[in-house]
């Protein structure tokens, strides 16, 4: 049931905040309208995004990317207050301190592998120099086979786009990694294999991992669990 | 990044990308062959009367004396004198006087009566050579053909012919107590010349002898043998100066009827050039016509090339969105499509270009030696650079800021 009181993933005040939300409220003249009293998540945490389809998870992600505007309240994200920030002004910040994966993985069919990682770092603003050989590593770490590096996104099967995908998300070594249900266009052994890679990777990494999904199994590997249900209301 | 990603973003649409190409290709094409057709057909007409200073005849309309001397359309209202003509011919100052006698006709091609001067006009204008088979008349009914006259009827020198009375397509009066004999076919000149046939000022005097006189004469006569064949009178004369700067002086005095001191036959004096100029502000709406099929061409290709690049840009907003979420800012979806635009546009252009000029190669000479048409393909440098650079860029810079309008309107999202 949707509830007022403030919320606090952790519970402890000390640990750096990734996301800070105090009274925040979004409205679409055509589409959802909601508010979030109060939400905090501290660095470092994966969190478990639950909600069903419909319920605003995906437009709660787009909000904490920057993409979408606020209609009020506060929203800090990395430390970023991007409730000051119009959608176009946050892009480079986004590129920098966010990976993000899509539902659908979302690559571009025409680039290869490494391109398409490639594309991430150069809007991070890093050199392409600097980045290939990271890039290659990242994939290397995650059983892609080299003689896929060039292949275009296209010809990949959907495991090695999986791998692909999260290897973008992490070229740029984000602090914040945005995973909008990844896993719902999955088997169960791929959905697993990917849960798995993205996991030891966000770990390694100490990255904040906000993942949401409809499919409740999943949510026993997360350090929390947030029901959007519980904490947002409907205006 | 940017230019990788443009590269592989067309060629991942390579057969879109080459329609695309395609049309601004053959609109370029299209414009260039329009913008040659038409100054093509100003030099055919400009060249119709090369080398002619003056033209004479009996007092007419500027326009009228042109067409029916130059152009051979229409016919004169009256003749002047075979003595006028001589006047004028051995005027001092005078390089060459061409006579015109006209009136009949052969299978729908009109016949002129004139004399050797109309070949060394045609050689010393056109700088080529006059005949591609055979030789100038020298006898009384030899004929030579013009290029289109000998394609179109399949003549060959040694051939006989009959001429008809009147400038009609199908005369009921045949000069058929003699016939003529080819002896040459000129070279194509692109001009109306092509589409006669030349006989002797004595063979078109003789033809309308009557028959029992005409039966008379020997079987063969050369030129200047029988001077009773020398006609009374011509209906019009070119005349070439030997010093252009006379021009006016010449014309002023034919005009003001100085003509001899035994004759005051009143004639008119028109500088072709002027004529023709006037005679083409008279048809500026062929100007107007080949400009609008040109820009129609152009405005085709731009609705035909706008409407595929807006088609494929609603189909990509979702890869732009994308790029969007992953942190690209809009000005660089802005750049990345107005690159490809640019880049389409400007190959097209080049393409169409490179296109007309391999046309043009490969076929100007065999249409000049079909047709005798000669159509130079003129593409101003600066200004087909000029082309080549704004066209793609503003194109370019078009389609980038409407693709981003229409992603504003769409909130990038993860939806």
């Amino acid at each position: 049931m949707p509830s007022n009181d403030s919320i606090n993933t952790t519970g402890t005040a000390d640990i750096p905040r990734a996301i800070d939300i105090t009274g925040l409220e979004y409205g679409h003249p055509k589409g959802q309208h909601w508010q979030l009293p109060r939400w905090q998540v501290p660095a470092g945490q994966t969190v478990f995004l639950a909600a069903p389809s419909g319920a605003g998870k995906s437009t709660l992600l787009s909000v904490l990317a920057g993409l979408l505007p606020v209609s009020a309240g506060q929203l800090s994200v990395l430390g970023e207050p991007l409730h000051h920030r119009r959608a176009a002004q946050t892009a480079p910040w986004r590129a920098r301190q966010l990976g993000i994966i899509f539902q659908n993985l979302n690559l571009l069919d025409y680039l290869s592998s490494l391109d398409n990682i490639l594309l991430a770092a150069h809007f991070a603003g890093r050199r392409k120099s600097d980045t290939t050989a990271a890039a290659r590593e990242l994939l290397a770490r995650l059983n892609l086979p080299e003689a896929l590096v060039h292949r275009r996104a296209s010809e990949l099967s959907l495991g090695q786009r999986q791998r692909v995908a999260i290897a973008r998300a992490l070229i740029n070594n984000p602090p914040l990694i945005l995973a909008d249900e990844p896993t719902s266009a999955l088997d169960e052994d791929n959905s697993r294999d990917f849960m798995a890679l993205l996991f030891a990777l966000v770990r390694e990494r100490g990255c904040t991992l906000l993942f949401a999904s409809h499919d409740q199994r999943l949510s026993d590997a997360f350090d929390q669990r947030l029901n959007l249900n519980d904490v947002s209301l409907p205006l | 990044m940017i230019w990788r990603l443009a590269v592989k973003s067309l060629l991942s649409r390579r057969f879109s990308a080459a329609v695309c190409i395609a049309m601004v290709a053959l609109s370029t094409l299209a414009l260039l062959a329009v913008d040659t057709l038409y100054r093509g057909t100003q030099s055919a007409f400009g060249r119709s009367v090369q080398g002619i200073d003056l033209i004479v005849g009996a007092p007419t309309g500027d326009i009228n004396l042109l067409l029916f001397s130059a152009f051979h359309v229409g016919a004169p209202s009256r003749e002047l004198s075979w003595q006028s003509f001589s006047h004028w011919r051995d005027a001092p100052g005078i390089a060459r006087a061409v006579p015109l006698m006209l009136g009949d006709t052969h299978k729908g091609f009109r016949v002129i009566g004139t004399n050797s001067a109309l070949f060394d006009h045609l050689q010393q204008s056109y700088n080529a050579e006059v005949f591609t088979q055979g030789e100038a008349f020298t006898h009384v009914f030899d004929v030579t053909l013009g290029h289109e006259v000998a394609r179109t009827l399949g003549y060959r020198p040694g051939d006989e012919l009959i001429l008809s009375h009147g400038l009609g397509n199908h005369s009921f009066h045949r000069h058929d107590a003699r016939t003529f004999t080819v002896t040459g076919v000129l070279a194509a000149t692109g001009t109306p010349i092509d589409k006669t046939l030349q006989i002797s000022v004595e063979g078109i005097e003789a033809i309308h002898w009557p028959a029992a006189k005409l039966a008379s004469l020997p079987e063969r006569p050369a030129i200047g043998d029988i001077a009773v064949l020398q006609p009374n009178s011509v209906s019009a004369f070119y005349l070439t100066l030997a010093n252009k700067v006379r021009t006016f002086q010449i014309l002023r005095a034919i005009n003001q009827g100085q003509t001899s001191p035994s004759q005051s036959e009143p004639l008119l004096a028109i500088l072709p050039g002027v004529a023709m100029t006037q005679l083409w502000s008279m048809l500026d709406w062929v100007e107007a016509a080949l400009l609008g099929l040109g820009l129609l061409a152009v405005a085709l290709a731009a609705i035909g090339v706008a409407s595929a690049l807006l088609g494929h840009l609603d189909r990509r907003l979702g890869e732009f969105q994308l790029l969007q979420i992953l942190g690209a800012r809009r000005r660089f979806i802005h750049t990345l499509l107005g690159l490809e635009t640019a880049a389409l546009i400007a190959i097209g252009l080049i393409a169409g270009t490179a296109l007309t000029i391999a046309l043009e190669r490969g076929f100007s000479h065999w249409v000049q030696s079909q047709w005798g048409l000669n159509w130079p393909l003129q593409i101003n440098g600066p200004w087909l650079s000029g082309a080549l650079l704004v066209i793609p860029l503003i194109s370019g810079f078009l389609v980038g800021a409407v693709g981003a309008w229409r992603l504003r309107q769409q909130s990038g999202s993860f939806c």
